[in-house]
């Protein structure tokens, strides 16, 4: 089984095999692109994801290597959040702070599925929340002044019956 | 199974508010317009990431609320937050509904919308609604009308432009243009007229017995304010000897749907200049409804509960939805992006579908209130408002609505 090797942030090499990397869009083009043949010894330099999560997106990668080849952006399919799969789901009990940075890994490698799955979690962690729940749960600083909230809230007003 | 544990899992400090906007949008893209509505509140990067991003890309793949066609039609200018909310409301079933119009005897009143007004047959009249902006909806006196009650019903109507294109049952068509006055009347059959269409230079009647006449409007234009004589308005050119349903112009063919067709070949198209008569394989005994999608492709709402997409390029089906309750299509109506609304046979009921979603059903609209099981005969929509003729009177449903409970038929 043909391999590459990874190197993170931090500097750890990951020996992966090739097929499973590829699921990376970045990587994919890198090692097309740059004609990096399979066996070189070269290393594929990863300079936005450290070793921790570089670990858990290739784990991910792993499990989900027979999937189905994501369709590019399928924008007529409502978008549900109720169908995360119970691994994912397993898979995504990690804090805050590590979940986002896999978004944004996801993002760097270009890793649909991946990039999918955790912003529908974010999402699921925003729903039915009030402004203020929101504010808590994510550690935001609400940086309206008092009239430009209140601006904000009139133009969203929903209308009751009349 | 993971393949490593999961006692290595790392932590880190990073904040939602760290990613990139492009992340957050994404994130975004999964809440509907009520969680919306609170992440704009939270900060000033989520105001302009959701205002800027999110609303405007949710608006460009709406269903019903984003198309050209049904906003013209509209009498309101939506927001692109206010479409996608729209959206929603037709995807869930949030709406609400009026009846007007009752009336004891069963006809069926043909039916036409532009931005402004609402028109309609009562039997052998034509009567303009002024459409309002209030709960109503339209205004119930009419502004003004053409015909009478007591002449021949009114089968079909087309509204092109200014100008109004009628069959009536005693064979007669009726053109008429808007603020010149007088219709113009003139007899092409003594069949009873089944479906009209016309555009600029052809004119297609069909009947229910006999043939199908093409007439193309004489070179002299005669003014039909004077009395010109005796000549016709339209002159025929040409007589296909079988009568359809439903036929639909485009600037070269006629589509054309049978009544009935035990071998399956009620599809077919004529040919203008050659006047040729096209078999389609799409396989349906009977087809109730016919519409051009586009320059080459049909829609078609069929006896056998399917509608269907049609490309006659091909001359083949594409793609089918089959109503889940088993009830023939009636009538349809195509918002010019990816919408199609299908009058059904039984219980006042509407479908919803979405072209690029083959199969599957979007919403199914059920009215209340129902004391038989009339089907919907004709249908005309814009993106907030939706319009059904019934057997006793015409319901309007209102989609720009907060308040109005969600009924929601599509997972069931």
């Amino acid at each position: 089984m043909p391999t590459i090797r990874l190197q993170s942030s931090d500097g750890e090499i990951f020996d992966t095999d090739v097929q499973i990397a590829k699921c990376s869009g970045t990587i994919k083009t890198m090692l097309e692109d740059l004609g990096m043949d399979e066996g070189d010894d070269e290393v594929v330099p990863l300079p936005n994801v450290n070793s921790a999560i570089l670990r858990k997106v290739l784990q991910w990668a792993t499990f989900h290597k027979d999937d189905p080849i994501p369709v590019e952006d399928d924008d007529s399919k409502e978008k549900r959040t109720d169908d995360i799969s119970s691994w994912d789901a397993d898979f995504l009990k990690v804090d805050q702070g590590t979940l986002f940075e896999l978004i944004l890994a996801a993002n760097y490698l270009d890793i649909k599925g991946l990039l999918d799955v955790t912003c529908k979690t974010v999402a699921n962690m925003i729903k039915g929340k009030t402004p203020e729940e929101i504010r808590k749960t994510f550690n935001i600083k609400n940086d309206f002044t008092p009239a430009e909230e209140e601006q904000v809230r009139k133009e969203n007003e929903w209308c009751e019956e009349k | 199974m993971p393949i490593e544990g999961d006692t290595d899992n790392p932590t880190s400090s990073k904040q939602l508010c760290d990613l990139d906007e492009y992340s957050l949008g994404h994130v975004f893209m999964y809440l509907k317009v009520a969680d919306l509505d609170r992440c704009v509140l939270v900060c000033r990067k989520f105001q302009h990431i959701i205002q800027r991003y999110v609303f405007p890309k949710k608006c460009m793949h709406t269903l019903v609320a984003g198309s050209c066609q049904g906003t013209a039609l509209s009498q309101y200018s939506f927001t692109g937050r206010q479409r996608v909310k729209l959206d929603e409301n037709w995807r869930y079933g949030r709406y609400e509904e009026r009846t007007y119009f009752y009336h004891n005897v069963m006809y069926i009143s043909q039916l036409a919308i532009d931005r402004d007004w609402l028109y309609m047959t009562h039997r052998g009249r034509l009567q303009a609604h002024r459409r309002t902006k209030n709960r109503q909806m339209i205004n119930t006196s009419s502004e003004w009308t053409i015909g009478v009650a007591r002449d021949s019903d009114f089968t079909s109507l087309v509204k092109r432009d200014g100008r109004f294109f009628l069959g009536r049952m005693d064979g007669k068509i009726m053109v008429y243009d808007l603020g010149v006055g007088k219709p113009y009347l003139q007899a092409i059959t003594n069949d009873i007229i089944k479906a009209v269409d016309f555009n600029a230079n052809v004119y297609a009647v069909t009947t229910k017995n006999e043939s199908t006449y093409i007439l193309n409007r004489s070179a002299l234009e005669p003014d039909h304010q004077s009395d010109h004589g005796d000549e016709d308005l339209l002159q025929l050119t040409f007589v296909h000897p079988q009568a359809y349903e439903t036929i639909k112009l485009n600037d070269t063919q006629l589509a054309v749907g049978k009544f009935h067709c035990s071998s399956k070949q009620a599809l077919q198209l004529i040919d203008l200049y050659s006047c040729t008569m096209i078999q389609l394989n799409s396989p349906t005994t009977a087809v109730y409804d016919v519409l051009w999608m586009d320059e080459h492709c049909i829609l078609s709402g069929n006896f056998d509960t399917t509608m269907r997409l049609v490309d006659t390029r091909t001359g083949s089906d594409e793609a089918c939805w089959t109503d889940p309750y088993d009830a023939s299509v009636y009538c349809l109506c195509y918002n010019g992006t990816y919408a199609v609304h299908c009058g059904m046979k039984y219980h006042h009921r509407a479908n919803l579908y979405d072209i690029r979603v083959p199969n599957r059903c979007v919403q199914m609209y059920f009215p209340a209130k129902k004391n038989n099981y009339s089907p919907v005969y004709r249908i005309a929509t814009d993106c907030s408002q939706m319009f059904l003729v019934t057997d006793h009177n015409l319901r309007i449903f209102n989609f720009d609505v907060d308040w109005a409970a969600i009924k929601d038929y599509a997972s069931i």
